[in-house]
Formats: C-alpha cells, structure tokens, sequence
C-alpha cells in the first residue's frame, strides 16, 4: 500500500512537472514568436507588405539596405534616438545619484516630505503631463524640428525623482566609510566620488541602462513633441510613419528590419552588463 | 505647517490656471488675417517661410513645384520646409496645435468641419474660390465646402474604394457578382479580402447599395448627420440604416460572413506573386483604394528576363454585385477626396503667399503630375480628361464605381465603429429575427453618439 501510494506520489510530481513545463514553453513560444516573426519578416524582400507568414518568400538584405538608403530617413530618427539616449543617460544618472547620495547621507528640514512628496509624484503617470508639457516646449521653441533638445529636456526633468532604487543600494553601504573619509579630510564631493561611487558599479550600471533604455523606446512623448516633423523624429515615432494606410503595403518588411536594428544596442547593453544588472536591481531593493 | 498647507493648496490651482491660460493662447493667438481684397493685385512680395505637410509619397514632388513655382513668381523667397505627415496625422497634429501646425496641409474631406472649428482653416473667398468652382468637380467642391463657403483646394477624387483582383483566378465577367467570386474560390487556398464585418467605412457599401443597373436611384440606406459647425457638435441625424432597407443589407453580409473564403483584411500583399507561388492563404480579389494600386500591381507583375516588370496580373473594377431574395444589388461605396488646407495666416501678406501657392499645388498642371508621379486621381477638370488618366486601370474602375456611390458627408468617427460592431455581429446563420435585433441595437446606439461625437 505503501510502494502504490509512492509511486503515486511520484507520477503525480511528474504529471504536475510535465504540465509546468508545458505551460511555460507555452507561454515562452508566445512571448518569443513576435521577436522571431520580427526577425524573419525583415529579411523578406519577395513580399514587403503585412503578412501572417512567419517564413520570408525571398530571403535577402534589401529592407537593410533600404534603412540605410539616404531616401529613407531611418539613419536620421535613429541618430536622434542615440543623441537623446545618451544624452538623457549621462545627465539622469548623474542627477538621480547625486539626489540618492544627498537624501542617504543627510539630513535636513523637510526631507522626508520631499520623499514622500517626490514618491507620490511619481505614482502618477508621465503622458497626463503630456499637452502641458508640450504647451511648454513650444514656448520655448523645442517642439518639431527642434524636439531632440525639447525630449532630453523632459526626459531628464524628473531624473532625480527616480532617487528611491539607488537610495536603497546607497543606504546599504556604511556611514563609517565616509566618516573616515571625512576624518582624512576629503570633502563631500571627494567621498561621494572617489568613495562612494566606486562601490556602486552594479546600481551605477543599473541607472544607466534603464535611463538609455527610457528614451530610447519612448514613442508617446516623442510623437507628440515632434508632430509629424520628421527632422525631430525619434526612431519610434518615424517608424510608426512606415505603418501609415498608403505605406504599409510596401514599408512593413523594412519597419521590421528597423525593429531589429532599434534592439541592437539595447541587446548587446544588456549582453556586457546582465551580471550588474541583477546585482543593482536586488542591491538596491533593500528597506531605505 | 499652515502655511504650508496654503501653499500646496494654491500650487495645483496656479498650475491648471497656467495650462488653461496658455491652451487658450495657442488657439486665439492665430490670426486670421484675411485678405479680403482682390489677392492677385495685392503687393505680397517679399520673403517666406512656409511649413508644408504632404504624404510621404510626393514630398520629393512637392518640393520641386514649389520651386516651380518660385522660379515663376520671382517676386516671392520662399523658403518652403515641405514634410512627410500622412493625412490622419495632418489632422491630428493640426487638431493637437494650430500655431504649430503646417501653413500648408492635405486632409481626408471628411475631417473639414473638425478642422474648421479648431480654427485650422479659413473660409476661402474671391478669386481664390472661382478658382476652385471653375476648375475643378463639382462633387470636390462640395466636399471642401461647409454650408457658408469653401474651405480648402481639392486635391485627389480618389479616396474611395473598388475591387483589386488577380486576373489568373478571376476574368472580368466574374467579378460582378459576389457569389459567383465566392464560388470560384470554394476549396481553393484563396480567399475575398474584404473588411466588410471589420470596418464601417467598407461595412458601408453594403447599405449605400442600389439596385443593379439602376445607378440613377437612391441608394439603399442613408445616414445624415447635422453638425453645428461653430461648436463642431453633431447636433442631429437622420438613418434608415436600421429600417426595412437595412435588413436587405444585413442579409447580403450573411454572404461574406463564411470565413473559410472571406478575409477581414485588406492587404494587397496577400496577393500571391506574379512571378512564383506562394503558400498559405492568398488573397482572390481585395476591395481597397487606389493608395494600393502600385503595389498590388508590383505584386502581381510579370517580369521579363532582366526582373523588370512589364506587366501584371492585376485586375481592377467596380464593386461586385450581391443577391438578395431574387434582386441584385450592387455594392456603393464612399467617393472620398483628398483636400490641402491652407491654415489661417498671422498677416494678410502671408495669408495671400499661402492661399497663391495652395492653387497651384492643386492647379492642372500639378494634378497631371502628381497623376504621373503616383497616380493619383485628379480633381482638376481638365487633369481628368488627360488620356494617361481615363486610361489608368484603378482609376477607371472608381469611375465606374462613382456612379454607385454616395458622397461621405460629416459624421462622427464612432458611427463608423457602431456599424462595424453591427456588421461583425452578422453571422452566415443569422436568421431575419436575429439581424432585426442587430439593426435594433445600431439604431439605439446612434442616439449616444450626439453627445459623444467629437
């Protein structure tokens, strides 16, 4: 009775196995198939408009070659993506870490309520900013032509509200060491610099991918502080042209090699710096 | 702390106040600057710089008759930054920020009266307005006119739709009727590309039917709707969608409603290609616009030995036929047209510069080139007659359409989407009870639009 009730035990772990496993190929061959469809429709050049099969009818590079063609404008959004990207990146992590750094390690009049009040900010979503946001920008003149400057401008705006991740990592590290530091005689600056950051590499890396990462897939506000002006374009919105009803029909296959090509760096970020990644993001979900 | 309070309280009032006051601003802080007096003996010389929004598909062409028409006109420097914006985003970006917008812009004719009340068009008069009645349709003018005057250039009378097919599966005398098309392909890999049940802008052509042979009658349905045009609020409408006429409609849907042979869709990349086969499902005949002309018929083309193509497989005609009970009915469709707008100028000069330029960008000589360049459809009398153009396949085929079809007037977007929710709940087994109930539904459903149209 005993052996039967065993050998149940185990059919039913492999029974709940097998159907684990299966539920999550499932569910990875869903989340996988749009990348490969993306993949496999950008090297299709026998049929460049929309369609359902998976498998290209002629294998070729022209829809690679045609992004890099001077007529079709994707070298342009995608060097105003990279300037934004970059951009927005130095400046965000510099801004977020000094903030991080600043409400760790002092203390002042009101700095919780900046917390809280800077975390409740926060919570509410980008793009209900978004007309007004616009509204200011053309003011200004950073609209259209002009909305590279105009996007790294709301890109990095808020930076430093993005404090609470590296906080937490900043909070972790002991106050004895700039205690020492400040006994030698070194200023703040020379401590957050030289003692500090140093230690940060894995939160350091973090900020820096998800600030590239921000913009750089950003299409809503992009969108709207170019309106439709393809010099302010960024790559998400000057794709999303190619989508376009008298476009489409001989622009899909093209948009599709643009979508790879738009990964790249992202991926090969992503390829260097997983193992910090994942340090930063645990390191720094620690109570602040 | 009280203070603080106060502070925070006022904060947000002063904030909304701010966006408030500036929104107001970008609306009011377009002038009109009409000018009423003769323009063509006005003093506008001087220099320019003029935003201009144009598909994709003839910036390049845009450019060079601007330049044209500079070369003509000496006494203008003008320095034109011609983009690529689709005319749905035209609208949009026009509707989001006048003062930002192109001075020079192209439209679909059923976004006139949004963009009028957004203060994104101004009412063209003189000799500007002769210019328009004397040389171009009748039914474009009426498209780029509200109940006081006309409001924009007609462009292209090539917005609306007919059948696209491949001539290996169809010749001309089965495209006339829908089930015969649909008995051809029976137990084929092939299939009708029709978005009848999925978009309520095809959905349409279904109740603007009138009887076969019989373009002179009224159609089917109707469905009018009133717009007040200073506030843009559709304020009224009159529909026989969901009446009697409206069930012989329904029934016909029935016929499509088998998608083992007809697809939702209308891409006319689903053409198998003229050269080689393809597997999976293709595409029969497609019901789309003349915007897909060239590449349905590079799809569809026949290569010599060097791959040029030197001709296709590609069959163009008016809308089929459909039965219901022993009556053929042939399918309408919306005669659609595409007009440039010309936004309200901040001085008089400019106004003038502006309105001289959108005449020639809509003048014969432009139509007949944009024709060549991309095909499409002129709106200029003359430019209609040109032999390229009555010879043109796509265009022919809307000609003969055009007698079936029903100019697309103001109407909500939402309708559209009210009659495609009808059409997509129409199943091939629906019994007359059933789609009673479904045009029942419809026509309720239209009271909430009133106060929901935009």
């Amino acid at each position: 009775m005993a052996e039967r009730k065993h050998m149940s035990m185990s059919t039913k772990r492999r029974i709940g196995n097998v159907a684990s496993y299966v539920t999550l190929a499932l569910i990875s061959i869903i989340w996988i198939l749009p990348f490969v469809f993306l993949l496999l429709r950008s090297f299709d050049v026998g049929n460049t408009g929309p369609s359902s099969a998976i498998f290209p009818e002629k294998f070729g590079f022209g829809n690679y070659i045609y992004l890099f063609t001077a007529g079709a404008d994707f070298l342009k959004w995608y060097f105003n993506t990279f300037i934004i990207a970059l951009v927005v990146c130095v400046v965000q992590t510099a801004m977020q870490f000094s903030m991080s750094y600043v409400l760790s390690r002092y203390r002042f009049k009101l700095r919780k309520f900046m917390m809280n009040f800077m975390l409740v900010l926060g919570m509410f979503p980008g793009f209900l900013t978004m007309i007004v946001l616009y509204q200011v920008l053309k003011t200004i003149g950073l609209t259209g032509a002009n909305a590279v400057p105009g996007l790294i401008l709301v890109y990095v705006a808020s930076s430093g509200m993005g404090y609470y991740v590296s906080k937490g990592f900043l909070d972790t590290l002991p106050k004895s060491l700039d205690e020492a530091a400040l006994v030698d005689g070194a200023t703040r600056a020379q401590i957050f610099v030289r003692v500090i950051l140093p230690l940060c590499k894995p939160i350091l890396i973090y900020t820096v991918l998800t600030s590239f990462m921000g913009p750089w897939g950003d299409y809503v506000f992009a969108y709207t502080v170019s309106l439709g002006n393809e010099a302010g374009m960024n790559v998400a919105a000057g794709l999303n042209s190619w989508l376009a009803p008298n476009m489409i029909n001989d622009h899909f296959a093209p948009f599709c090699a643009g979508g790879v090509v738009v990964a790249i760096p992202v991926m090969v970020l992503f390829l260097f710096l997983q193992k910090y990644y994942v340090e930063g993001v645990t390191g720094g979900a620690v109570k602040g | 702390m009280k203070k603080y309070k106060y502070i925070l309280c006022l904060l947000p009032a002063f904030l909304l106040a701010s966006c408030n006051f500036s929104y107001t601003y970008v609306i009011d802080g377009v002038e009109m600057g009409e000018a009423d007096e003769d323009e063509d003996d006005f003093d506008d010389s001087g220099s320019y710089k003029i935003k201009v929004w144009v598909d994709q598909k003839i910036k390049t062409l845009t450019e060079s008759q601007i330049e044209a028409f500079v070369t003509d006109n000496p006494k203008y420097k003008i320095t034109a930054d011609v983009q690529a914006v689709s005319e749905g985003n035209a609208t949009s970006n026009m509707l989001l920020d006048v003062s930002d917008g192109a001075d020079i812009f192209v439209f679909a004719q059923d976004q006139l009266a949004r963009l009028k009340v957004a203060g994104a068009l101004g009412k063209i008069t003189d000799k500007f307005a002769d210019f328009i009645v004397e040389n171009n349709s009748a039914d474009s003018v009426k498209a780029a006119s509200l109940s006081d005057g006309i409001y924009a250039y007609p462009l292209t009378s090539d917005n609306g739709y007919f059948l696209m097919y491949d001539k290996r599966i169809y010749n001309e005398n089965e495209v006339g009727n829908i089930s015969t098309m649909l008995n051809k392909i029976k137990g084929t890999n092939s299939k009708l590309y029709f978005k009848a049940q999925s978009d309520g802008f095809y959905t349409a052509s279904y109740f603007l039917a009138k009887e076969k042979d019989h373009p002179e009658q009224d159609s089917l349905c109707k469905c009018d709707w009133d717009l007040d045009e200073i506030t843009g609020q559709f304020t009224k409408y009159s529909d026989t969608f969901g009446d009697d006429n409206g069930l012989i409609a329904a029934k016909g849907i029935k016929e499509i409603a088998d998608k083992a042979l007809v697809a939702s869709d209308n891409s006319v990349s689903k053409f198998a290609p003229g050269t080689g086969s393809a597997s999976g499902t293709t595409a029969a005949a497609v019901v789309t616009g003349i915007w897909d002309y060239e590449a349905a018929y590079n799809r569809l083309g026949i290569k010599d030995d060097k791959g040029n193509i030197v001709d296709s497989y590609l069959g163009c005609a008016e809308m089929p036929c459909y039965k219901v009970g022993d009556k053929e009915y042939h399918l309408g469709s919306y005669d659609g047209y595409k007009l440039m707008g010309v936004k309200p100028q901040t001085t008089k000069k400019r106004t003038s510069v502006c309105r001289k330029l959108a005449r020639y960008l809509t003048s014969e000589s432009c139509q007949t080139e944009r024709f060549h360049e991309v095909s499409w459809g002129p709106t200029n009398i003359n430019s209609s007659k040109n032999p390229s153009v009555l010879s043109h396949p796509g265009l022919a085929a809307l000609a003969k359409q055009h007698e079936y079809a029903t100019q697309q007037g103001q109407c909500p977007g939402d309708w559209f989407l009210s009659l495609k929710t009808a059409a997509g709940s129409i199943s091939a087994n629906s019994t007359d009870a059933q789609l009673t109930q479904i045009l029942k539904n419809y026509k309720d459903g239209l009271k909430d639009l009133l106060s929901d149209a935009d």
